[in-house]
Parts: structure tokens; C-alpha cells; sequence
């Protein structure tokens, strides 16, 4: 019902159509009454129709006369004046307003006339009706042709006809009085008034016009801007008028936002790449400082002259470490596990707290492995990226610990594979922002880049895996939940 | 010349002369004569068309017409211009009746004839004029009518036009004959009308002309 709406191009159109109509009907009418009105045309029309009553109240005398024959004329003047009256009224009922009779005789004696009850004093002759009627009367008797005439009284116009009776000694004459149409006041304010009419008809078609021209402007902008809406390479088509002004500024602006876009996806560009800069020193930092204390007491045991190869191969594997993390940060996206196999998280696990051992000693925190540990349990991971996410998640939780507190890690098995928590007794993390927490970029630390959890579910989700948190009063836990055999858990 | 033979000259030259005083007797009766014996043939008339084996209300009506218009006319003076258009319309009446009564007549004697008609066309074009002669004089009724002053004067155009009508129905059957009498007995009805218009007094006084 979106026609209905009074507001929509649609109904108004309905409305503005309906009142063009009826100003079209108006204006056809009152020029049809103007120019019917005319005197010219009320005269020529006039005096057809006296004309036609003239001629038929000659053939009714005519045979009225024949079928009397020899008994007419024996009745006195008056019995026949009331036949020759109903003869009149018969004929004269069919001709509107139009009055008539019969001159009877050389004395032109008025007999069987019908006057119109609407012109009060008809009945008898005014002055100028009986000129007119005089004039006729003597114009027929000698004329076998019908004689029109007219008579200007005022404003007022008298129209007449007039035919003799062939073979009798009568004349029939007919008569109509048109008030009003000699008044040349009234015939200019008739034209004006339909002159008024036909301009505002005007008025309404170049309304109609303008209406429709909205119609269709507004209609090639929506379409145009859906369009632009899909592919910002669009330009609106070029329409005549305003909306060609609008069309126009519309595609300015759309050259002014591409240009503004490529401007701001180049600073985007920048800023993330200085993102990706700041992860990039966060993953390395933790093996580079597990590297530099491997390193320290390399070189300290081999002051004392106790070296052992078993330091300098811990710090190959860090380097090895730190080169496979570049390798995946710069393949961030669209991560590979090129070792993942079934093993068991026994060692992963014991890497990953020596790793955070360092962290956890300088706040305190004591980290430690519940009963039943891991020993039989084993999943299809990735050793090195697993280790990544373990790291991110423990060390959230030591700089969420309290100094002095403890973070527990819990190993289980489960149907398809095998559940880590990580519980910690931080305070529960606000929940504005719980949806937010492994959003890319999103940290609430001054050091940090957002990065860690964003990376770990990056990689436990390829792991087919899943990574979620409950947090409350009692603390934060993080469940880790990794397939046994390389189906999804 | 004998006695006999003196009377029957005498006789024969005087019969021409009384002969011709017979004939006369009309022009030269008086006024009360004439109403007198207008009396005595219109009651003749008039008992001969009640006593037809025509039962129908056309034939009513214009009996009692007749009747009522007897009655005026005995009141009426002799010799008066009311009288001569009472006389006139009582007369119309009664040979409507005739009208009637012969067109039924004559639909009875021309069963089963009709195809013997000698000029069908001729007698249909004639018969369509005087229909149309008919609804005519019944538009002229409304002004005699309205004229006349009668109170009972819509009774005349009623039975004017149920004859019509009747005339219709005939022209419609094809007996021509039928339709163009029961025409005539619609117009007289209407003369009859008009006749009692004439009657009515004051009559309006016709327009005048200027004398120049």
C-alpha cells in the first residue's frame, strides 16, 4: 500500500491527475458554454429551430385546413382562435421556449398563438415582439421562402420565423426571446472565465509535467546510487535539469571518497605494517630471552670449564625456534603445520614451562603442572605452534596472577582428543572486552600488540581445534581443546 | 274546368311551394324548433349506440358523455354559440361510437379476408397517416383540455388515447380497416374536446398587430 501513502510520488500523481480532469471537464464545459453562448451562434441556432416550428405549424394549418374543407372559416373567430391555440401547442411543445401562432387573413389577424409561460405578458405581443412579428408577417405573405429576422431590445434578442400557407390566406410565424444574449459584458466574462479555466489547466499540466520529471530524476538517482553502492566505480548517467546538478555532485563525490579511500588503505596499509612489526618483536622476545639466559650460562660454564654440548644445543633450538616464528608470522593468515603429527604433550609441556619459568619467577608466580599429568596423552598437533599458544595463554595468566599466586595447568583426555585449562586467580576480565579478546590488534596491555591470542586461535582453529574462556571471581580459565588423531574436536 | 279539375291544378301548382316550405322548414324554423328537434335526433342517436351489443368502456364512457352533454344542452338557450359547440361535440361523440362499433363490425366480417385486400400498401401508408393525425389531435387535447374548463376533460384524452392505442393494436394485426376506424373515433373524441374548449368562455383575447 505504498501508493497510498499521501507523501509518495504515486498518489500524489493519482491526485494531481484527478484535479487535471476536472479542470479539463470544467474548462471544456464553459468553453462550450461560451461559445454556445455566443450571439452568433445562439442566432444561427435560434433561428433553426424557429425556422423548423415555422414550417411545422404550416403543414399542421395546411392539413388541418384540407381535412375541414368547406367547413372552415364558418365558426366565429374565436372558437377557431382556441382550435388553431391547440394546433400551436401541440406543435410548439417539441421546440423549447420557442412561442408562435398564425397571421390569419389581409389584416394579418393574430390567431392560435402560444405564447411561454416563463415570459410573463407573451401572451400578448410587447412592442418589439409585435414589430418583429408585423415585419415577418409582411416579408412571408408575398414570399414563397421562409423569412428569418431578428430584433435587438436591450440586451435581450428576439429571434423570428415566418412561412405563408400556400393556397390559404395565413402566414405561421414562430418566435424566441433570448435575454441576456445581446450583453456583450456577459459574452467577454463568459471568454474570461474560460480563459481563466484553460490557464489554470495549463498551470496543472506543467505541475503534471514537473511531477512526472521528479518522478523519473528521483528514480534514476536511486538506481544510479544502489548501483554505486555495489561497484564505487559507477557513474551516475547524465540526466537534463537539476538532477543532472545533483547527478553530478553525486559522482564528484564518489571521485572525492575514491581518492579519500586509496589515501586512507595506503595509511591503513602503513599502520598495520608497524602492527606487524610490533607482533613480530613480541614473538621473538620471549625465545630471545630464553635464548640469552641459555646463552649466560653457556658462557658461564664455560669460564668454569664445564661446558657440556647440551647448553649450546639448547640454544640451536631456540634460534631454530625464532626462525620457524618469523617464518609463520610472516605467513600470518594463512598458517602451515608442516610438523603437525600425533605425540605425545609430555615434552611440548615441559618446553613450554621452562620457557615461562623465567617470567614466572620474576612475579612470584608459581606455575604447576595438576594430577594426572600428561603422560599418556597424546595429540596430533603441531609441537612448535601448540608450544606458541600455551606460551601466550601462561604468560597472560602470570601477568594476571597476583605476585605470590599460582597458575594451574590441566591436562585431560577427552572423547576425541585432549582438553588443557589454564586457570589463573586474576581478576575476571571486564565484559566490555570478553568479545574482543582474540580480535587482531586488540590488547589492553601499554607493551602489547594484540597479536597472542589473535595468532593462538588462528592456530588451534587449524589444528581443528577450539579456544574459549570462562572468567569470574574465582578467576580465569582458558580451555584448550586439541584432536587426537587430526579430525576436528 | 270542373271542380276536381280546379282542385287538382291548384294542388299541383301548390306543391311545388309547399314542397319547397317543407325543405326550408329548417332555415326557417326557429331557434327553439332547431334545439327541439337537435334534441330529439341526438336522443335517437344516443339510444341507438347504448342499445349496440358493444359492451365496451370506450362505448361507455362516450354514451355517458353524450348523456351529460344532452342535458347541458336542454338548459342551454336556443340559438346560443354554447349550443351550437354542445350540439358539435355531442355529435363527434356519437359518430365515434359509430366508429367504433363499425370497426369491430367490419373486423368481424373481414375474418379470414384479409388477404383479399386489393392495395395493401396503398391502405397501409393511409392508415399510418391518419395514426399519426391521431397522436397529434391527442397532444392538441391537452390545451383543449386545460381550455375547456370541464371537470371531467382528462376523461376525453383517456379515452382518445386507449382508442389509439386499440388502433395500434389492430394496425399491428394487420386489419387496416379496423385501425383507421377506431383512428377516426381517437380524433373525434378529441373534436369533440375542442368543440367544448370553443364553448368555454372567456376566451383570451388574441394579440393584436400594430395598425401600422
Amino acid at each position: 500500500m505504498a501508493w497510498y501513502a499521501p507523501d509518495s510520488f504515486r498518489a500524489q500523481g493519482i491526485i494531481i491527475g484527478l484535479a487535471s480532469l476536472s479542470m479539463a471537464a470544467l474548462a471544456v464545459m464553459l468553453v462550450q458554454d461560451a461559445w454556445d453562448s455566443s450571439r452568433t451562434t445562439l442566432e444561427q441556432a435560434t433561428q433553426q429551430q424557429c425556422a423548423a416550428a415555422a414550417r411545422e405549424l404550416r403543414e399542421q394549418f395546411a392539413e388541418r385546413a384540407s381535412l375541414l374543407g368547406a367547413a372552415a372559416g364558418t365558426l366565429r373567430f374565436e372558437a377557431e382562435d382556441v382550435s388553431l391555440r391547440g394546433l400551436s401547442a401541440a406543435v410548439l411543445r417539441s421546440y423549447e421556449n420557442v412561442e408562435g401562432g398564425f397571421l390569419l387573413g389581409s389584416q394579418k389577424q393574430v390567431a392560435g398563438h402560444i405564447g411561454r409561460p416563463d415570459f410573463p405578458g407573451s401572451q400578448h405581443f410587447d412592442d418589439v415582439a409585435a414589430r418583429l412579428v408585423a415585419g415577418l408577417g409582411a416579408q412571408a405573405s408575398t414570399s414563397p421562402n421562409l423569412i428569418l429576422d431578428h430584433v435587438v431590445d436591450g440586451t435581450n434578442l428576439l429571434v423570428g420565423a415566418a412561412v405563408r400557407v400556400d393556397s390559404h390566406d395565413a402566414v405561421a410565424f414562430t418566435l424566441k426571446r433570448l435575454p441576456g444574449a445581446n450583453d456583450p459584458a456577459a459574452q467577454r466574462r463568459r471568454w474570461w472565465l474560460a480563459g481563466l479555466v484553460l490557464s489554470g489547466l495549463l498551470g496543472l499540466g506543467g505541475i503534471v509535467s514537473i511531477s512526472i520529471r521528479l518522478r523519473q530524476g528521483v528514480a534514476t538517482l536511486n538506481s544510479g546510487l544502489s548501483r554505486l553502492e555495489r561497484d564505487f566505480n559507477y557513474r551516475l548517467p547524465s540526466i537534463s535539469g537539476d538532477f543532472g546538478k545533483v547527478a553530478e555532485a553525486i559522482n564528484r563525490m564518489a571521485v572525492v571518497r575514491g581518492s579519500l579511500e586509496t589515501t586512507l588503505r595506503r595509511q591503513d596499509r602503513l599502520a598495520a605494517l608497524g602492527k606487524v612489526v610490533a607482533g613480530v618483536a613480541h614473538e621473538i622476545r620471549n625465545p630471545l630471552n630464553a635464548l640469552s639466559l641459555t646463552l649466560e650460562l653457556l658462557e658461564r660454564r664455560v669460564r668454569k670449564g664445564l661446558a657440556t654440548g647440551d647448553e649450546a644445543r639448547e640454544a640451536i633450538l631456540e634460534v631454530e625456534r625464532l626462525e620457524r616464528i618469523l617464518s609463520r608470522l610472516l605467513a600470518f593468515g594463512r598458517p602451515e603445520m608442516e610438523n603437525r603429527h600425533v605425540q605425545n604433550l609430555q615434552p611440548l609441556l615441559e618446553r613450554v614451562l621452562r620457557v615461562v619459568d623465567d617470567q614466572s619467577r620474576r612475579k612470584h608466580v608459581h606455575v604447576t603442572l595438576a594430577e594426572p599429568g600428561p603422560m599418556q596423552l597424546q595429540a596430533d598437533v603441531d609441537a612448535l605452534a601448540i608450544e606458541q599458544v600455551l606460551i601466550n595463554i601462561l604468560l597472560n595468566a602470570i601477568d594476571a596472577s597476583p605476585e605470590g599466586g599460582v597458575v594451574k595447568v590441566h591436562v585431560a583426555a577427552e572423547s576425541q582428543g585432549v582438553r588443557i585449562e589454564v586457570h589463573d586467580k586474576g581478576p575476571a576480565i571486564p565484559d566490555g572486552i570478553r568479545d574482543h579478546l582474540f580480535d587482531p590488534y586488540f590488547t589492553t596491555k601499554e607493551s602489547g600488540t594484540g597479536l597472542g591470542l589473535a595468532v593462538s586461535l588462528e592456530i588451534v582453529c587449524h589444528h581443528g581445534g577450539t579456544i574459549d574462556f570462562e572468567s569470574g571471581d574465582s578467576g580465569t580459565t582458558f580451555i584448550l581443546k586439541l584432536p587426537a588423531n587430526g579430525n576436528h574436536v | 274546368m270542373s271542380r276536381f279539375s280546379f282542385a287538382v291544378a291548384l294542388l299541383l301548382m301548390a306543391a311545388p311551394c309547399l314542397a319547397a316550405q317543407g325543405g326550408r322548414r329548417s332555415d326557417r324554423s326557429t331557434p327553439e324548433q332547431r334545439k327541439t328537434e337537435t334534441i330529439r335526433t341526438t336522443s335517437q342517436r344516443l339510444t341507438r349506440l347504448s342499445s349496440r351489443p358493444d359492451a365496451s368502456q370506450e362505448n361507455r364512457s362516450l354514451v355517458q358523455k353524450v348523456s351529460s352533454l344532452l342535458e347541458r344542452s336542454r338548459q342551454a338557450t336556443a340559438g346560443s354559440y354554447l349550443l351550437d359547440r354542445l350540439e358539435s361535440a355531442m355529435d363527434d361523440l356519437l359518430d365515434a361510437g359509430e366508429d367504433i362499433f363499425e370497426s369491430r363490425l367490419d373486423l368481424r366480417d373481414r375474418q379470414g379476408n384479409r388477404d383479399r385486400q386489393q392495395d395493401a400498401v396503398e391502405a397501409r401508408r393511409t392508415t399510418v397517416r391518419e395514426l399519426e393525425r391521431s397522436y397529434f389531435r391527442i397532444q392538441q387535447g391537452d390545451y383543449f383540455a386545460r381550455q375547456s374548463q370541464e371537470s371531467d376533460a382528462s376523461e376525453y384524452i383517456l379515452v382518445a388515447r386507449r382508442l389509439y392505442q386499440l388502433a395500434r393494436a389492430a394496425y399491428d394485426a394487420g386489419d387496416y380497416v379496423a385501425a383507421r376506424g377506431l383512428s377516426e373515433a381517437s380524433q373525434k373524441v378529441i373534436d369533440a374536446l375542442e368543440s367544448l374548449a370553443q364553448a368555454a368562455v372567456p376566451i383570451p383575447e388574441p394579440p393584436r398587430l400594430p395598425e401600422n
